[in-house]
């Protein structure tokens, strides 16, 4: 078991990848069951299938009762945990898709290449539970598609925009993302049965997207990028609508300027910290020589968002709520803290930087610190005119998150063994 | 003389005024919503409410809300709390103890304010809250997602929503009645129960001269402030008082809508998707001019990054 | 210099006068507009002073348009706030009782005891405290006369007859009573609306609004030998029919209008109650525990059931000073049944044609109606109960 490339396809794909990944890859990416060394179920799977199936059952209980069976939203807090969280933290999270992208296919930094696809694995399936996320929280759901139906654009709403771009970068990822679809099947779809007929066709189909694709693939990452600037931006403007009921420590117009600001750094930590958290749950050596330059970067880009911020604060005169004894002033404060300076220290300090422990207590610390961010603007420093008392989420609510991240990282593990997402193991040992 | 840089200053000045102007005109256009001057609106003069909360009970009955009988509406004990409109009840009336030195409370009517720049309209993501030039904001459920962004968006915290619906939930606020208002000719349901006139029905500007004709005769019974005038953007719904409306529990708005803040930054960066295509061409150059120094940053980096390990 | 050229400042120029056209106007118009009295020696203002007495602070006092006109004067109505009350009426002169009744829907009329609202207002300010508007000639015309029934969503200077009369009313009433509830002065609608035509010299001698009585009051004397007295009011006026001025007449207004009223003081007994009941035995009101509503069979032994349910006690008994106690035989009242007047269908049981004509003796033995009749006269054999004379009607 350990010889990384497994016996029986081993000999099509190192002729097949560098010619379908197209962009000029470095590193060749097996799927993990054709690399062996793990299993797909271990304890912390079975787990993380437990609280998926918990989700699943608050699922239909929310789609046969309604939102107010399992939620704590009411006409006061209309917006909670999973706008906040499923939908808007989501969203930042996966801002790494796009950042890596623009690093290592737009500046051409190529050596960025082995994180790219992880990430933007990890892009592609957020998106696709922030989406599913937000269907779950619409009162409507089946009333989605007249987001892009002409008849029924709203262009003054900040939501369309986001709504817009999150389907359109949706469709892109998933176009992205067709590449690795047909490096791993080009020449080796094999239905079983009678659907063995659609082998042929199908096959041609792949090769036909995997051709055009190789001339457009540029096209579409600067549309993902082009895309993700615009969404990540929106989604501040979402709260800038409501003046009276932001808390003063977060309601700002350049609210958008933030976001965007912010999810650059993010997008960059979350990198970091998938790729240390796969390395560790695949027992794969930390690819540090590729993370710790990407952590060089992060503090410029923290350092920006904090001046944005700070200057912000400073100049709009609330940094006296920031003393008050206040959820929202400490919540603040975990946020600038931890969330930015003490990682733009760490990340700064060259040591540390190439430590995994310290790379990945920083990486989680901006994440987090990102994350409560998004959650602050969304709930915490959500404060309605009247109600009675704070919103604290339900526990079917909670439950429905837990269940929806799992999900999530369920599929993630499926997708990287069924997929040529990592690299073949070999270059790199530094753990 | 006018030196030619003269010249230059007066003319930057008055192409940049010009400049303003037009995007002026433009903001205006973009926000793209269009009031008849004849629209129509209701002042309520809280001197005058007397809390018999008759309105809340035509509310119920015009629109086929569950409430007890005539004379349930005398239950003073509601008073106890402070009530907001919901779902079941879309508008309410709360009493407001008096002031120091006074012995009159006052009784304060919540309902949908039918902004002049509504920012629940300006949220709606498919439009399915329209503002309805005549006055009223209206909504179709139809065409709602159910996506709540209103209810956020509201400075006055109205819409209200049936969380426990789970097939058709709606978002139920104030409709200005606008069957009656705008097809049958009638006032609406409240004002026309309301015994004491404290509400009065009619065109907007009627009743911003009525509201400041009464504060001028009597400017020992109110402030000289009448909210919605131009608070928030303004109102359909007009409020004149003896006190701050702050200690009736009204928001204090700007004389902006805060619409006009996120429609402007919606319109600043996606008019004519200037925004995107700028950021596409700066990344697409970007992308083709490190493509061509490719090999030469590449080794550039690796070598760096040698340094620093 | 010299690449200045004339284009230039012909452009300059077009520009200047873009920029500043705009700029004249407005200040021209901020110039002009106000509402105040420009010309103090306005032959109108100097008219109106001298009729109002006052001192005239806008026109949009009197007028409704900024720019009035000989043509359009634009006149408010019945201008609210200014003096146009001329009136000398006297309260005595004014009508007693006005019932308002034109706009009833989901309310019923109310009964204004206007004389009395005027006596209070005489203490306040007279009739200028709720009218506000008399003609030149001191007619002071009824509220319906400016005040539409419909209200006008166009003109909004005045309200509507609704608003008029509940603002004139409510502002006092919340100040005095603090109370809002519609039936403190409406009646309850009922289907038969205009039928209703209350007699409200019935209440106290004078007008005065319907009021709801209490159905009982128990009171607790100080008297030591049985201080529970039991009061049925709803007896006294449904049962013994009296009206209310039988036992109100004179009633003090304190006795009700005291504003720091805790509970109802009684009537003064001895006046109201022995008027009627005499002055016998204090015990006959004053018992050891409340008493029941009155019941003729439990009181007396002898049941109204079923044939004397809802007659005038006054039939049997006569008038209340006067009262007697009559015998329990039906005929020492029913005396004329013995010319065969009588219609023996009201007992239910309707003779047939054999028996119609038969004495009430034949089986009502020595009259005694109280006990089981009789077939023994007549027929050999027992009839009772299998036969009967005649076709039974139960009750």
């Amino acid at each position: 078991m350990n010889n990384p490339i497994n016996g029986s396809s081993a000999g099509a794909l190192p002729l097949n990848a560098p010619e379908a990944t197209g962009h000029g890859d470095h590193e060749v990416c097996l799927p993990l069951a054709e690399q062996g060394r793990v299993p797909f179920i271990t304890p912390g799977v079975m787990v993380l299938m437990g609280f998926a199936a918990i989700g699943l059952l608050v699922l239909a209980a929310r789609f046969i009762f309604g939102i107010g069976a399992v939620t704590n939203l009411d006409n006061q807090y209309p917006w909670g945990l999973w706008i906040g969280i499923d939908v808007a933290t989501g969203v930042a999270l996966a801002a790494g898709g796009f950042t890596t992208a623009f690093i290592a296919h737009v500046l051409h930094q190529n050596r960025y290449h082995e994180i790219v696809r992880p990430a933007l694995l990890t892009a592609m399936l957020g998106y696709t539970f922030v989406a599913l996320g937000v269907v779950v929280d619409l009162g409507r759901y089946y009333n989605i598609w007249h987001v892009l139906v002409p008849k029924y654009w709203q262009g003054n709403s900040a939501l369309f925009e986001v709504g817009m771009c999150v389907c359109i970068y949706l469709t892109v990822l998933y176009i992205e993302f067709l590449p690795i679809v047909c490096e791993r099947f080009i020449g080796r779809i094999n239905l079983p049965g009678p659907l063995g007929a659609l082998n042929g066709p199908l096959d041609k189909i792949l090769r036909l997207a995997d051709a055009a694709l190789n001339k457009t693939i540029t096209f579409f990452i600067i549309m993902g990028v082009v895309l993700s600037c615009a969404h990540q931006s929106s989604l501040g403007t979402l709260m800038v609508i409501a003046p009276t009921k932001l808390h003063a420590l977060w309601y700002t117009p350049i609210l958008p300027l933030q976001f965007l600001l912010s999810a650059f750094a993010v997008g960059l930590a979350m990198a970091i910290f998938e790729s240390l958290i796969a390395s560790r749950s695949f027992k794969r050596p930390f690819e540090m020589s590729v993370l710790s330059p990407l952590g060089r970067m992060i503090p410029f880009l923290l350092t920006i968002y904090f001046a944005a911020k700070l200057i912000d604060l400073v100049n709009r005169g609330v940094l006296p709520l920031a003393l008050e004894p206040t959820l929202q002033a400490a919540t603040f404060w975990i946020e600038i803290i931890g969330g930015v300076l003490l990682p733009i220290f760490i990340f700064l300090i060259h040591g540390l930087r190439r430590r995994p422990g310290w790379l990945f207590a920083a990486a989680a610390m901006v994440v987090l610190g990102v994350a409560l961010n998004r959650v602050n603007v969304f709930i915490i420093g959500y404060k309605p005119l009247f109600g009675d008392g704070p919103y604290v989420p339900a526990i079917p609510e909670v439950l429905l998150t837990i269940g929806f991240i799992s999900i999530l990282t369920l599929v993630y593990r499926a997708w990287v063994f069924i997929f040529p997402i990592l690299p073949v193991e070999g270059g790199h040992d530094n753990a | 003389m006018v030196s030619r840089r003269d010249f230059m200053k007066i003319s930057g000045s008055v192409a940049g005024t010009a400049a303003a102007s037009l995007a002026g005109v433009q903001t205006a256009c973009a926000s793209g919503h269009h009031l008849e001057p004849d629209r129509i609106g209701v002042l309520t003069d809280y001197t005058e409410c007397i809390g018999c909360r008759r309105c809340e009970w035509a509310c119920a009955q015009e629109n086929g809300l569950p409430f007890g009988d005539l004379e349930s509406c005398d239950d003073q004990s509601v008073f106890q709390e402070m009530r907001r409109p919901d779902e079941r009840q879309y508008t309410v009336v709360n009493r407001y103890p008096a002031p120091e030195g006074s012995d009159k409370p006052l009784d304060v009517k919540v309902n949908c304010m039918h902004c002049e720049h509504p920012t629940c309209v300006s949220a709606c993501i498919v439009g399915a809250l329209k503002k309805d030039p005549m006055g009223p904001v209206t909504y179709d459920a139809s065409a709602c997602i159910g996506c709540r962004y209103c209810m956020v968006a509201c400075p006055f915290q109205i819409p209200a929503y049936e969380y426990h619906d789970p097939l058709t939930p709606k978002v139920l606020k104030c409709t200005l009645c606008t069957e009656r208002t705008l097809e049958e000719n009638k006032m609406p349901a409240c004002v026309e129960m309301c015994p004491k006139e404290a509400l009065t029905f009619g065109r907007r500007e009627d009743l911003l001269d009525l509201a400041r004709d009464r504060i001028r005769r009597n400017p020992d019974r109110y402030l000289p402030h009448i909210f919605g005038e131009y608070d928030g953007g303004g109102t359909s719904w007009l409020m004149i008082a003896d006190r701050d409306f702050t200690e009736v529990d009204l928001p204090e708005l700007s004389d902006r809508s805060a619409a006009e803040i996120t429609e402007g930054i919606q319109h600043g960066i996606f008019r004519g998707f200037t925004g995107p295509l700028m950021v596409f061409g700066l990344v697409s150059i970007l992308g083709k001019s490190m493509g061509d120094q490719e090999g030469r940053l590449d080794q550039e980096g690796q070598r760096k990054e040698g340094d620093n390990e | 210099m010299r690449s200045f050229s004339a284009t230039r400042l012909i452009l300059l120029m077009v520009m200047l006068i873009i920029f500043l056209v705009p700029l004249a106007a407005f200040g021209a118009a901020s110039g002009t507009a106000s509402d105040q009295v420009v010309d103090k020696d306005h032959p109108q203002d100097k008219m109106h002073q001298e009729e109002t007495g006052r001192k005239l602070q806008s026109c949009l006092d009197c007028h409704k348009c900024k720019r009035p006109t000989r043509k359009d004067p634009c006149l408010v109505a019945c201008p609210r706030y200014e003096s146009h009350f001329f009136s000398q009426q006297q309260v005595e002169e004014s009508p007693e009782i006005i019932i308002i009744d034109q706009l009833s829907e989901l309310y019923g009329s109310v009964v204004f005891a206007h004389r009395l609202h005027a006596e209070m207002a005489e203490m306040a300010g007279g009739c200028e405290t709720c009218h506000h508007y008399s003609e030149q000639s001191g007619v002071i015309p009824p509220c319906r006369e400016c005040h539409d029934e419909e209200r006008n969503v166009v003109d909004l200077s005045k309200p509507a007859l609704k608003g008029a009369y509940h603002r004139q009313c409510m502002n006092c009433h919340l100040d005095w009573s603090h109370e809002n509830a519609c039936g403190f002065c409406h009646e309850q609608a009922t289907d038969e609306l205009s039928a209703v035509t209350p007699d409200t010299t019935d209440i106290v001698g004078i007008p005065h609004p319907i009021i709801a009585a209490t159905p009982t009051y128990t009171y607790n004397t100080p008297h030591e030998d049985g201080p529970i007295v039991t009061f049925h009011h709803n007896d006294h006026v449904d049962m013994f029919g009296q009206k209310c001025v039988d036992c109100h007449r004179g009633d003090s207004c304190s006795r009700c209008h005291d504003a720091d009223r805790e509970e109802a003081k009684p009537l003064n007994h001895i006046t109201s109650c022995c008027s009627c009941h005499g002055k016998r035995d204090c015990t006959f009101c004053h018992k050891d525990e409340a008493m029941p509503n009155f019941e003729h069979g439990l009181s007396t032994g002898w049941s109204l059931e079923p044939y004397h349910t809802g007659k005038d006690c006054t039939l049997c008994h006569g008038k209340p000073d006067s009262f007697r106690k009559p015998e329990t035989t039906c005929t020492s009242c029913h005396i004329h049944w013995e010319d065969g007047a009588f219609n023996h269908a009201v007992t239910g049981l309707t003779l047939d044609d054999d028996h119609i004509d038969s004495d009430c003796v034949d089986c009502h033995v020595k009259l005694e109606f109280t006990i089981t009749p009789t077939c023994d006269n007549c027929h050999d054999e027992p009839m009772l109960p299998e036969k009967i004379p005649g076709r039974l009607k139960l009750h």
